[in-house]
C-alpha cells in the first residue's frame, strides 16, 4: 500500500518535483525489493537481485512475471545476459565457501535448467555474453585480484594484457557493446580506456557506471550521496558522454534514490529506487 | 573453452574500509567528518592490513590507502568489496556527539542468513572493548538503533560490520590519536578476523636479501620512475615505500613504475619483501633517492642561417640552424606559411625556388607537445641566385681623349648571367670584379699600344670574350687651357713687356703673337721678356698659342693690351741686389758673313740666337759657341733681325748682310 501511495505521489508531482532530463517515467508493476537490474539485449527481460546482491531473478517486462533462478549470497553481483537473450550467467557459492570459491552457472530461459560452467572465471563474468560462433576473438575484462588493475583477455587466443597501466586500485570494469572500450572505476571516479591497452584513461565523471548505450558512446550510471557518509540520503542518474568526456545529471528527485540504471533500447532506461526496491522505466531526453 | 585464470591470491579476502576520506585537500571534506576520525580510521586500517600481510596468506584490500583524494561514496565502497570478492568487510569509523566507548553495527536487511554478520560484529565488538579498554556500548543491527541502514554494509554481499572505535569529541580522542593504542586496535581487529575466519597463520621463513634499483625515465612526455628489484627468496609479495610511507602494497612482481611523480621532485624509495610470516625484509641497499625527469622541456634558443646557392645549374636556398635543446623536430616556414613540418635534422634545402625571387624563412623548434620556440634571430630573407653559366660576349677598345686626358675606352656586350668581369691588359689581370659593360682606362701613356681581353664571371663559372685580344694605342690630346699676363717693365733703361702664362696641359711649346703677328715661336717655357722695339708710351697687344701634335689652343683670357713704360729714369733700388746690366754689340755691321757678338759679361754661356727676315720669318736658329760668332755667309744679301736672349733679356739688332 505504501508503494502504491508513493507511486501516485511521484506521478502526480512529476512536473513540479522533477527538473530532469528523463520523461515518461513509469513504474513496473511488481512487488518486492529489487536492485541492480540488467536489461536483456532485446529489452524484454531484466536480471534483478535483492538486498546485499543476494539472489538472481528474471523479470519479464511483457508479463511482469518474476522468476528466481538463484537464492545464494552475492549471486546478484556481476551477472550477465548472453547475446541471444536466452541464457543468463551468474555466480554462486555455498554458505561455507569463500567468494573466490564461487562458481559460474548458466541458466537457460528455454529449458529452465541451471548448468555449471567450470571454465568461466567469476571475475570476468560481467563481460561474458556466451560463446560466440565463428568468432576469431572474444574479449572479456576483469579485475586482477592481486594487482587490482583492470585486464583484458581474448578467450580465443588466450592472450591477456593490462588495460589500466596507471597506478591505482580499480574495480567494476564495464565493457562496451562493441568490445573496444571499457569503463573502469578508481576511487570515486569513472575512466574510459581503449580495451587494447594503448593510451591512458580519460575521466568521464564521478559515480558508478552501469550500462553502455548501443552506439558505444554514452554510459548511464548514478552517484549516491550521503549527509554524513553513513547512509545514502540521495542518488541521481547521470549520463556520461565518452567522446565529449562530459557528464550530466538526468534525474533530480527527492523522493527516489535512483540507482543502477540500464539502457533499454536506444533512449530508454530502466532503474531501481533504492528506498523501495521499485523498478522504473523512463525515456532519456538527449 | 578453457579460460580459467591462474591468480596468486588466497581464497580468504578481507576488505578493510577506513570510511570517510578527504577530497583533494583537507578542507574538501564531503562527509564533514573530523580529522581525528578520517586519519585514525586509515591508520588503524593500514596497521591491520600490515598485521595480516606479515603473518597470513589471506588477501587483504583497502577501499582507500590515503587521506587525500580518497572520498568515495558508500555505494562505491560496497561495490569495491563485491568486485574484489570480499568475504569479510570491516568498516572502521570513529564516533562523535559526546560519549565514550566502542560500538559495532551490522546490516541484515531482508537477510535470511544473519548469523555470520552477527557473529562477526559481536567478535569485533567484544575484542575491541576488551583490548581497547573501552566501554562496551552496543553491538546491534544498524536500522534498529540508527533508524537507517549503513550504506557500505547494505550494498556489500560480504559478511561485514562497522565499528566505531571511540569518540573523537571526548576523552576517547587521546587513545584514538595514540600510535600505541592504534597498534592495539589493529591487533584487536586482526585477532578478531582470525577468530571469525577460524584460521591461524603459519610461520614461514623470512624473505631473503634483495636489492632495489630506481631509474627516472620518460614515457613519451610523461615522467615516471621505474623501480626494479631482485627477487627475494620466500617472498610472496612486496610493499613499496615512497618518502617513508607505504605507497603500493601487495606487489607480486619485481617491478613497479611510479607515474604519479612531479617533475624535478626528489623521492625516496625502499621495498619490503613479505611472506605469510611476521618477518619482513627491506632491500639491502637502503633507501634510494631519485628525482623525476622533466620529459616535456621547452625547446631551447637557436639561430637560423639561410644561404642561397647553386647545385649544378639549379638554384636553391639552404637553411641550417643550430640545434635547439629538447627539440624533437622542427617546422620550416617560408613567406610566413608553414612550408615543411617535423624536420628531424638541423638543415633543410629549399629547391623549389625561382632565381631572382626573394624568400623569407623562419624555423620553429618543437617537442612532442604544443610548446614551440622560434629561431632567435628572426625572419631571414634571401634572394635565390641565378645558377646559369655566363654567356658569350665581345669587347672593343678605342683610344680617345676626354678633354685633355688620353684614355682607352673599353666596352663590351653584356654576358648573360654574368655578375662581374675581370679585365686583362697586356696579358695581366688589370681590373677585377668590374660590373657594367664599360671600362675607361686612363692610366695610359700617349703613343703606347695596349692589348685587352676579358673574362665574364658568376658563381657558376667564367667565360672569356669571344673575339680574342683587342689592341689600342693611347693618343695625344689637345693642349689644355691657360691664361696670359702682360706687364710693362724695364730692362735696365730699356722699356720692355714681361709676358708670363700658366702651363697648358699637353703643350710642347708656345707661339707668341704681338700686334696680331707671330712674334716668337716654339717657346718652351712659360715667360718671355719682350724688349725689342718697345717704345715707351706705345701700346702693344699679345696672345699666346699653346701647341702640340694634336693641335693648338690660344690663351683663354684673350688678347691682352699693354703700354710700355719709360725706363730712362729707372734706377736700381739701393735695397736690391746690384745686377750687372748686360750690354751686347754686334760687329761688323754691315757684314760680309761673319758677325761677332761682344758681351760685357764673360760668364754668360750658351747663348741662343735667331735670325729673322724683315717679315719676322725665322731663317736660322742656333746656339753660339764659345767664340760667339754668327755665320751669315750663306744668307742672301739683305737686312735681317738677329735676336739674342741672354739671362732672360732679349736683344734684337738689325744686321745688313752685304
Amino acid at each position: 500500500m505504501k508503494k502504491i501511495l508513493l507511486f501516485i505521489l511521484v506521478i502526480v508531482n512529476s512536473h513540479s518535483v522533477f527538473s530532469q532530463k528523463i520523461e515518461k517515467m513509469n513504474r513496473v508493476d511488481v512487488d518486492g525489493f529489487y536492485t541492480n537490474p540488467i536489461v536483456s539485449p532485446n529489452g524484454k527481460l531484466v536480471l534483478l537481485t535483492g538486498h546485499h546482491f543476494k539472489g538472481v531473478y528474471v523479470l519479464n517486462l511483457t508479463s511482469n512475471e518474476i522468476t528466481q533462478i538463484s537464492d545464494k549470497d552475492g549471486s546478484g553481483y556481476g551477472y550477465s545476459w548472453d547475446n541471444n537473450n536466452e541464457m543468463v550467467y551468474f555466480k554462486q557459492k555455498e554458505q561455507k565457501e569463500y567468494f573466490l570459491d564461487s562458481k559460474v552457472y548458466s541458466y537457460s530461459l528455454t529449458s529452465r535448467t541451471t548448468t555449471l560452467m567450470p571454465d568461466i572465471d567469476i571475475n570476468m563474468l560481467s563481460s561474458y555474453h556466451g560463446k560466440e560462433k565463428n568468432a576469431t576473438t572474444q574479449i572479456v575484462v576483469y579485475t586482477n585480484m592481486t594487482t587490482l588493475k583492470i585486464e583484458a583477455k581474448d578467450l580465443i587466443s588466450k592472450r591477456s594484457w593490462v588495460i589500466t597501466s596507471e597506478e591505482g586500485q580499480y574495480y567494476n570494469a564495464l565493457l562496451s557493446p562493441d568490445g573496444k572500450k571499457v569503463a573502469v572505476h578508481k576511487g570515486a571516479d569513472i575512466y574510459v580506456y581503449e580495451v587494447n591497452g594503448n593510451g591512458k584513461g580519460q575521466k568521464i565523471g564521478t559515480g558508478l557506471a552501469t550500462s553502455w548505450s548501443s552506439d558505444n558512446q554514452h554510459i548511464i550510471g548514478f552517484l549516491d550521496t550521503s549527509e554524513d557518509g553513513h547512509n545514502v540520503t540521495n542518488s541521481e542518474l547521470y549520463l556520461f558522454d565518452t567522446i565529449a568526456l562530459t557528464s550530466k545529471k538526468v534525474s533530480n528527485t527527492e523522493v527516489l534514490l535512483e540507482m543502477f540504471p540500464s539502457f533499454m533500447g536506444k533512449n530508454q532506461v530502466l532503474f531501481t529506487d533504492d528506498k523501495t526496491g521499485a523498478i522504473y522505466t523512463a525515456t532519456l531526453k538527449f | 573453452m578453457a579460460v580459467l585464470f591462474t591468480v596468486n591470491v588466497q581464497s580468504q579476502v578481507i576488505v578493510i574500509d577506513p570510511g570517510h576520506g578527504y577530497g583533494a585537500t583537507t578542507s574538501d571534506n564531503p562527509d564533514g567528518r573530523t580529522a581525528t576520525e578520517i586519519e585514525t580510521a586509515l591508520e588503524v586500517g593500514l596497521r591491520t592490513r600490515t598485521l595480516i600481510q606479515n603473518s597470513c596468506t589471506w588477501t587483504v584490500q583497502m577501499t582507500r590507502t590515503t587521506n587525500l583524494n580518497s572520498w568515495i561514496s558508500v555505494t562505491q565502497r560496497g561495490q569495491m568489496a563485491n568486485n574484489w570478492n570480499a568475504d569479510r568487510l570491516l568498516s572502521i569509523h570513529c564516533n562523535a556527539g559526546g560519549g565514550t566507548g566502542t560500538e559495532t553495527f551490522y546490516c541484515t536487511q531482508d537477510d535470511t542468513n544473519t548469523p555470520p554478520d552477527v557473529a562477526f560484529a559481536q567478535k569485533i565488538q567484544v575484542d575491541m572493548s576488551a583490548n581497547g579498554s573501552w566501554n562496551n556500548r552496543r553491538c546491534v543491527e544498524d536500522n534498529t538503533f540508527l533508524a537507517y541502514h549503513l550504506g557500505v554494509l547494505r550494498y556489500s554481499s560480504a559478511t561485514g560490520c562497522l565499528n566505531e572505535i571511540g569518540f573523537v569529541d571526548s576523552s576517547d580522542a587521546t587513545k584514538l590519536t595514540s600510535s600505541t593504542w592504534r597498534d592495539t586496535f589493529a591487533l584487536s581487529y586482526f585477532n578478531s578476523l582470525k577468530a571469525d575466519l577460524n584460521l591461524t597463520c603459519a610461520t614461514t621463513p623470512a624473505p631473503g636479501a634483495f636489492t632495489l634499483t630506481t631509474t627516472p625515465e620518460c614515457n613519451g612526455t610523461t615522467s615516471q620512475i621505474k623501480l626494479t628489484w631482485t627477487a627475494s627468496s620466500n617472498a610472496t609479495s612486496y610493499d613499496l615505500y615512497r618518502n617513508g610511507t607505504v605507497y603500493a602494497s601487495g606487489l607480486t612482481g619485481t617491478t613497479y613504475t611510479n607515474t604519479a611523480v612531479t617533475v624535478g621532485t626528489a623521492y625516496t624509495y625502499s621495498v619490503k619483501a613479505k611472506n605469510a610470516g611476521t618477518t619482513q625484509t627491506t632491500n639491502s641497499n637502503g633507501t634510494l633517492s631519485v628525482t623525476a625527469l622533466d620529459c616535456n622541456p621547452i625547446p631551447g634558443a637557436f639561430t637560423l642561417t639561410v644561404t642561397p646557392e647553386c647545385s649544378g645549374t639549379s638554384t636553391r636556398n639552404r637553411l641550417t640552424w643550430t640545434a635547439s635543446a629538447n627539440a624533437t623536430s622542427y617546422d620550416v616556414y617560408r613567406n610566413g606559411a608553414l612550408y615543411a613540418s617535423s624536420v628531424s635534422g638541423t638543415t633543410y634545402t629549399n629547391t623549389v625556388v625561382t632565381a631572382g625571387t626573394s624568400y623569407s624563412y623562419y624555423v620553429k623548434a618543437k617537442n612532442t607537445t604544443a610548446t614551440q620556440t622560434t629561431n632567435s634571430n628572426g625572419t631571414q630573407t634571401v634572394v635565390a641566385v641565378n645558377c646559369s653559366a655566363p654567356g658569350t660576349f665581345t669587347i672593343s677598345a678605342t683610344a680617345e681623349c676626354n678633354g685633355t686626358t688620353s684614355r682607352i675606352n673599353l666596352t663590351w656586350t653584356a654576358s648573360a648571367n654574368a655578375t662581374s668581369y675581370d679585365i686583362y691588359r697586356n696579358g695581366s689581370l688589370y681590373a677585377s670584379d668590374v660590373t657594367g659593360t664599360q671600362f675607361l682606362n686612363t692610366y695610359v701613356n700617349v703613343g703606347t699600344a695596349y692589348t685587352y681581353s676579358m673574362i665574364a664571371k658568376n658563381n657558376i663559372g667564367t667565360l672569356a670574350n669571344s673575339n680574342g685580344t683587342v689592341s689600342a694605342t693611347a693618343i695625344m690630346c689637345a693642349p689644355g687651357s691657360f691664361t696670359l699676363s702682360a706687364i710693362p717693365t724695364c730692362s735696365g733703361t730699356s722699356s720692355a713687356i714681361n709676358l708670363t702664362w700658366t702651363a697648358s696641359t699637353n703643350a710642347t711649346s708656345y707661339d707668341i703673337y704681338r700686334n696680331g703677328n707671330l712674334y716668337a715661336s716654339d717657346i718652351t717655357g712659360t715667360s718671355f721678356l719682350n724688349t725689342y722695339l718697345i717704345t715707351a708710351g706705345s701700346t702693344y697687344t699679345y696672345y699666346v698659342k699653346a701647341k702640340n701634335s694634336a693641335g693648338t689652343l690660344n690663351n683663354s683670357n684673350g688678347t691682352l693690351s699693354v703700354t710700355a713704360t719709360n725706363c730712362s729714369g729707372a734706377k736700381i733700388s739701393e735695397n736690391n741686389e746690384v745686377k750687372e746690366i748686360i750690354s751686347i754689340s754686334f760687329y761688323p755691321n754691315p757684314t760680309n758673313g761673319i758677325l761677332n757678338l761682344e758681351i760685357n759679361n764673360s760668364d754668360v754661356r750658351n747663348i741662343d740666337y735667331m735670325i729673322l727676315d724683315m717679315n719676322g720669318r725665322l731663317i736660322k736658329e742656333a746656339t753660339l759657341d764659345s767664340e760667339r760668332i754668327i755665320d751669315m755667309s750663306q744668307l742672301p744679301s739683305a737686312s735681317y733681325f738677329v735676336r739674342v736672349v741672354v739671362d732672360g733679356q732679349e736683344f734684337v739688332k738689325q744686321i745688313v748682310k752685304k
